[in-house]
């Protein structure tokens, strides 16, 4: 999981683990903000999208964001300030819907993922919020009956991922999200964050069947650096997104899925 | 040469006081619940755009920051400002050191350090990169399962430095055989294997330079994978769970507004 710690639906019902994972979900709302590391394309993304309160709108109701989430250093008073957690979420979640496309779509017919992540991201999580708890994941995602979803957003996902890293992590909850798809334990990065293979890597009670939520984020960083459009993308970010697909490769399978990703973004057999 | 051992010091200077003021202009207030946050606040982007030129770190900070830029005319912005770098005096040691100096957690900064100099093509730059290649895994105890479970923190600059090297390969630069050579050889499987596949794929991958792949037991068969092959490994079915899963109970939207008016 990305994060997932989840309880997920291996625990179909257990009143117990449901009072759990509310205590879980408390939000305390610690000042969160550091001075932002100027080489994660936030500039650069942010003036693309402009912050134009028809996009901020959409974003805010279809990931069902709340304003007592996102108070003071989070953002939501200063929501175009790219150093604030809130502004970051917003510039993966443009660069989620319409670094492929201008026009995204919400059907899920087209094999390039990069047509309709945003749309099936918003519809797959159930709320998006804020954390600024030390040694966490970048992100987890809670699902499953009698459980409170959401998807929750930590310090190192605002700070220490660039945008392309945070737009993948995105797409990769909401397949925890949508698929009830958990990780295992045995892969190079250990605990929680492993897919068993690349074709079958869902695990857990009610799971999806078929590509894990691994195995999403290296897909969309594939179609992002072989389809992304001229004007939001250039070598370095292509570069990041190769990278971080090759490291997922690398370090989040049980099974290698005996291909890497080349400088240009395309699957080479390593295996 | 000329060292510029204060590089590093003068770069984070530059970058704080750049950012420090958009940090701090972040107000509380009331909030009005489930409302989109209004955006009539000005938007206050974090800067590198008004620094001093009088030293290399200023010049540092504006390369890396000109490497993010995209949209029309960015590329061409970028090279001019390679190659304005490159003719500044301990330009590249000026990258170099900073990397060196910069902490282990500073990933992105690395990473981004690394690209530059790889946009370099000089054998020493070409032994820069070597180094980074062949400098193995920075393992991390890590304490977050999950995506924070990120164990090998220099993989990211290990790997572009040894997908640099082929550029710089195909650039003719001297000594660049002699460094793929060492990454072959004494690099981490990992990177070595990523190595081979960017000479594979830029067509450079030598009878001699498999072998070498070989020798550690490194696959050196490589195929690009295409057609019907790239299809199954792309096949994705987002809506795959089994019937008679509860299904989530959220509004489903049915579309996305386009974004020609952003554009």
């Amino acid at each position: 999981m990305k994060g997932i710690e989840t309880m997920n639906s291996k625990i179909f019902a257990s009143l117990a683990v449901s009072a759990v994972v509310l205590l879980g979900s408390a939000r305390s709302h610690a000042l969160c903000s550091r001075i932002a590391n100027p080489y994660q394309f936030d500039s650069f993304y942010g003036a693309l999208w402009g912050c134009k309160q028809e996009l901020v709108n959409d974003m805010w109701y279809r990931f069902a964001f709340e304003a007592a989430d996102w108070p003071g250093t989070y953002g939501y008073n200063d929501p175009c300030n790219d150093s604030t957690p809130l502004k970051r979420t917003f510039n993966a979640m443009q660069l989620l819907g319409y670094a492929m496309t201008a026009s995204p779509t919400c059907s899920t017919s087209s094999s390039n993922v990069g047509m309709w992540a945003y749309c099936w991201a918003g519809n797959s999580i159930d709320e998006v919020y804020p954390g600024c708890e030390a040694n966490e994941p970048r992100a987890h995602t809670s699902y499953g009956p009698f459980v409170d979803a959401y998807t929750k957003l930590f310090f190192s996902f605002f700070y220490d991922e660039d945008v392309i890293q945070r737009a993948g992590t995105l797409f990769h909850e909401a397949r925890h999200a949508q698929g009830w798809c958990d990780h295992t334990d045995s892969c190079a990065d250990g605990p929680d964050s492993c897919d068993p293979n690349w074709g079958s890597g869902c695990v857990g009670a009610g799971s999806s069947s078929g590509l894990g939520a691994n195995g999403y984020t290296v897909l969309y960083m594939n179609w992002f650096a072989t389809t992304a459009r001229s004007n939001w993308i250039n070598p370095t970010i292509r570069a990041s997104a190769v990278a971080e697909g090759n490291y997922y490769l690398s370090h989040r399978f049980g099974t290698d899925p005996c291909f890497r990703l080349n400088a240009a973004g395309f699957p080479v057999t390593t295996c | 040469m000329r060292r510029n051992y204060g590089g590093f010091v003068g770069l984070w200077a530059v970058l704080a006081v750049g950012c420090s003021s958009s940090s701090e202009v972040a107000k509380s207030g009331s909030e009005s619940e489930g409302s989109a946050p209004p955006i009539a606040t000005p938007a206050t982007q974090t800067s590198t755009q008004s620094l001093d030129t009088g030293s290399v770190a200023p010049k540092v900070a504006k390369l890396l920051s000109r490497m993010e830029a995209i949209g029309e005319g960015s590329s061409a912005a970028l090279d001019l400002e390679l190659k304005e770098f490159k003719e500044t005096p301990g330009a590249l040691e000026s990258l170099t050191e900073t990397y060196a100096k910069a902490p282990s957690t500073a990933t992105a900064m690395k990473w981004k350090l690394v690209h530059a100099v790889g946009q370099f093509a000089t054998p020493a730059s070409a032994k820069f990169l070597a180094d980074v290649a062949t400098s193995g895994p920075e393992i991390v105890a890590v304490e977050a399962k999950g995506e924070g479970a990120r164990t090998d923190r220099t993989l990211r600059a290990r790997y572009t430095a040894a997908v640099s090297l082929v550029g710089h390969l195909v650039a003719g630069v001297k000594d660049s055989g002699t460094a793929i050579n060492r990454v072959l050889q004494d690099a981490d499987e990992e990177t070595a294997r990523n190595l081979g596949v960017e000479l594979f794929s830029a067509g450079k991958l030598s009878t001699e330079w498999r072998d070498a792949l070989r020798s550690r037991h490194i696959f050196a068969d490589f195929k690009r994978i295409e057609g019907a092959e790239l299809d199954k490994l792309r096949a994705i079915d987002p809506a795959t769970r089994p019937a008679g899963s509860p299904v989530n109970s959220k509004r489903q939207w049915t579309s996305v507004p386009p974004l020609s008016a952003a554009e």
